[in-house]
């Protein structure tokens, strides 16, 4: 028999008790539809978690970071001197370098003295970092104006410090000032160096605004990034002694991993050298686990009411063999094998399986997105409110896997349900079948 | 060798603890292309010889060779396969399946006899055709009178090109003039050669057939023992009414 005939069998099968089939059907509507709401919900929740890491390229980047002894952690506090620091030291940095799936290496030096950064007669507060790069692209900003490149005298300025310029002189109650369009303009960044005898002296340096970066909610934002030779010698300007890397290393280092994958097992092989390494990857995993498990937990839950549709389409498929003796018996009179019989029964019990699961999903779909709407008006609210923070954009998402997941497992359902009746059809006398009218 | 030969059949059927006796030392003979009429009251047994007969169910002792072939010790599975090759079966309350129409009714036992779906279709709208009901194709049994459904259950036991037609009352669910309309469907199959052993107890069967069997229970008897027994039998289920 094959499995079209098989099919179309069923078909006329199910098609003659549909009352039956529909109130079976439903209960494995409810089952699947519960699942698959359950497990969406929990999807939903974990791509609202992980949704503010951002984007893929965000996944990639392994921060590093000079890593502080056990010895130190224990003794509380410490100096840059102390033996028990790891500094990012340039041999270090060439280790990093041939780790397995590293893309690039970006180093990173702070400015570290007191600094302001002026504009015409408004201030904004930022950190002035130099990169080893001219061309920022590896770190794949997203900006709002102007161009990636830093060079002599050009900084790249991030989201919020662009946009947080305020009048240092302004009286109380005066409002903020109307930001300035600072691209390709002039900004000055005064140093100051404070000397041995209390007396300070200021530098005053001239960075032309090459580019201006979107807001992310990132470190970046409060950043302005210049050549990092220009840092090491306001630096050494500023403490009045040359830098040796080999011994003090660089202040930070941005990994990019070729795939996101690879950023975790890099950020521990980092952390092994002794350094502090840290990707946003790693609390993602950690999330997904953390979800992987409420998405089984309530996935559970939903399949406790799968399991009393099956009990269902068990009970329904007994009784079915017991009213169809007489066909039973017909069917095995006309040539049917054993097997043939179980494949009908069986098929029978799938096919409510099925229907039920198909039903399930789009009830549970259809739930989910009126969950979203729900929700929606709901932040929609409370941002009117006032309460902080974006409201994430969906609290149940219903990822293709889950579907076909929920269909095949209804199916199945069915199919284990059918099973036992369908034997009991199977081994049921031909003879004794027919004479039972 | 006859083409159905049946010796020394008996068959036991349990009854709980009671064991009931449906067949004793039967021993039959029916030739290819005859047209074979077993009577016998109820309880005489003559359906467990069809079934026998069919494949339906195995004796407990004794031997069935049809075409050559031994029935008594074949597996399940050859038996069904017996059943789709060389068995159309009639039964008195039709059997047919109530959601499929009348053509898919015909084509079902064609399903299990991997026959190409085109195929099928056309030759269960020549057997229909043949019974008379080339314009019912496509109506369900439900709306289609007693005799119609006989007549597509008929079309149905052709399907797969059988040697045999076994027929258990064929006309015991419907009034005489249709249940003649049945018999007369059944003796232009076996005109045409089909092989055809038909149970009843209507004894206006029996014009029709080249070979009577009179059974009472579960034993084949002449024609003079019956008659003068089913007059005692008659009376005493008209009694038990």
């Amino acid at each position: 028999m094959s499995v079209l005939d098989l099919l179309s069998v069923i078909f006329y099968n199910l098609k003659r008790r549909k009352d039956r089939v529909l109130l079976t059907g439903l209960g494995v509507v409810i089952g699947s539809a519960s699942v698959v709401l359950m497990v969406s919900l929990s999807s939903g929740l974990q791509r609202g978690a992980t949704s503010q890491f951002g984007r893929m390229s965000d996944l990639k980047r392994v921060e590093v970071y000079p890593g502080m002894g056990q010895m130190m952690m224990m003794g509380g506090g410490g100096g840059e001197n102390q033996p028990q620091m790891t500094t990012i030291t340039p041999s270090l940095i060439s280790k990093i370098k041939q780790i397995e799936g590293v893309d690039e290496v970006i180093l990173q030096e702070n400015l570290k003295t007191s600094y302001t950064i002026e504009f015409g007669r408004l201030t904004t507060y930022a950190s002035v970092v130099g990169v080893n790069i001219q061309d920022l692209s590896p770190l794949d900003f997203i900006f709002a104006e102007g161009k990636p490149k830093i060079g002599p005298g050009v900084a790249i300025i991030g989201g919020w410090a662009a946009k947080n310029f305020i009048n240092p002189n302004a009286k109380m109650g005066q409002q903020d000032p109307q930001q300035p369009q600072l691209l390709d303009k002039l900004v000055r960044l005064i140093i100051t160096k404070s000397g041995s005898d209390g007396k300070e002296t200021r530098k005053v340096v001239y960075l032309r605004i090459g580019g201006i970066l979107k807001e992310a909610r990132s470190s970046q934002d409060n950043n302005i990034y210049v050549r990092i030779e220009d840092v090491t010698s306001w630096n050494e300007w500023a403490s009045g002694k040359r830098i040796n890397r080999n011994k003090d290393g660089y202040d930070s280092l941005v990994v990019i991993a070729k795939e996101v994958k690879q950023s975790t097992a890099i950020a521990e092989e980092i952390n092994q050298m002794g350094l502090m390494a840290y990707t946003p990857q790693m609390v993602v995993q950690g999330i997904n686990s953390f979800f992987t498990v409420l998405q089984i937990f309530f996935g559970a839950i939903g399949a406790i009411s799968l399991l009393v549709a099956a009990i269902g389409i068990a009970n329904t498929m007994t009784m079915s063999v017991l009213e169809r003796t007489a066909e039973i018996g017909l069917i095995k009179a006309i040539g049917a094998s054993d097997e043939d019989v179980l494949r009908i029964f069986i098929g029978e019990a799938s096919g409510i399986g099925f229907l039920g699961g198909v039903g399930g999903i789009l009830v549970g779909w259809l739930g989910g997105q009126l969950l979203n709407m729900v929700a929606l008006v709901y932040f929609a609210k409370q941002a009117l409110k006032g309460a902080g923070g974006a409201p994430p954009e969906t609290i149940v998402y219903t990822p293709l896997w889950l579907i076909l997941a929920a269909g095949i497992l209804s199916t199945l359902v069915g199919m284990i349900s059918g099973y036992f009746p369908a034997r009991r059809a199977m081994q049921m006398a031909p003879v004794a079948a027919l004479k039972h009218e | 060798m006859s083409f159905i030969e049946a010796r020394n059949l008996r068959k036991v059927f349990k009854m709980g603890h009671q064991e009931v006796v449906a067949l004793d030392d039967v021993n039959i003979s029916i030739e290819r292309s005859s047209f074979t009429v077993v009577m016998g009251p109820s309880g005489s047994g003559k359906s467990t010889l069809l079934y026998l007969l069919g494949g339906l169910d195995k004796p407990t002792s004794g031997s069935i060779v049809i075409e050559g072939t031994a029935l008594e010790n074949m597996e399940s599975h050859e038996l069904a396969q017996f059943r789709k090759k060389k068995v159309g079966f009639v039964f008195q309350a039709f059997h047919l399946i109530p959601s499929m129409p009348a053509i898919e009714n015909v084509i079902f036992p064609m399903r299990f006899n991997n026959i190409p779906s085109q195929k099928r279709r056309e030759r269960a709208q020549a057997l229909l055709q043949q019974v008379g009901l080339s314009d019912r194709l496509h109506h369900l049994p439900t709306e289609l009178s007693g005799g119609q459904q006989q007549r597509v259950a008929i079309a149905r036991a052709l399907a797969n090109e059988p040697s045999i037609i076994l027929a258990d009352e064929p006309t015991g669910n419907l009034d005489r003039k249709i249940g003649a309309e049945i018999i007369h469907y059944l003796h232009k199959l076996n005109q045409e050669g089909h092989t055809i052993v038909l149970v009843t107890h209507d004894p206006t069967l029996l014009p029709l057939a080249t070979q009577v069997i009179y059974m009472l229970d579960g034993r084949t008897v002449a024609e003079d023992d019956y008659l003068s027994n089913i007059s005692l039998v008659k009376a005493e289920e008209q009694e038990k009414a």
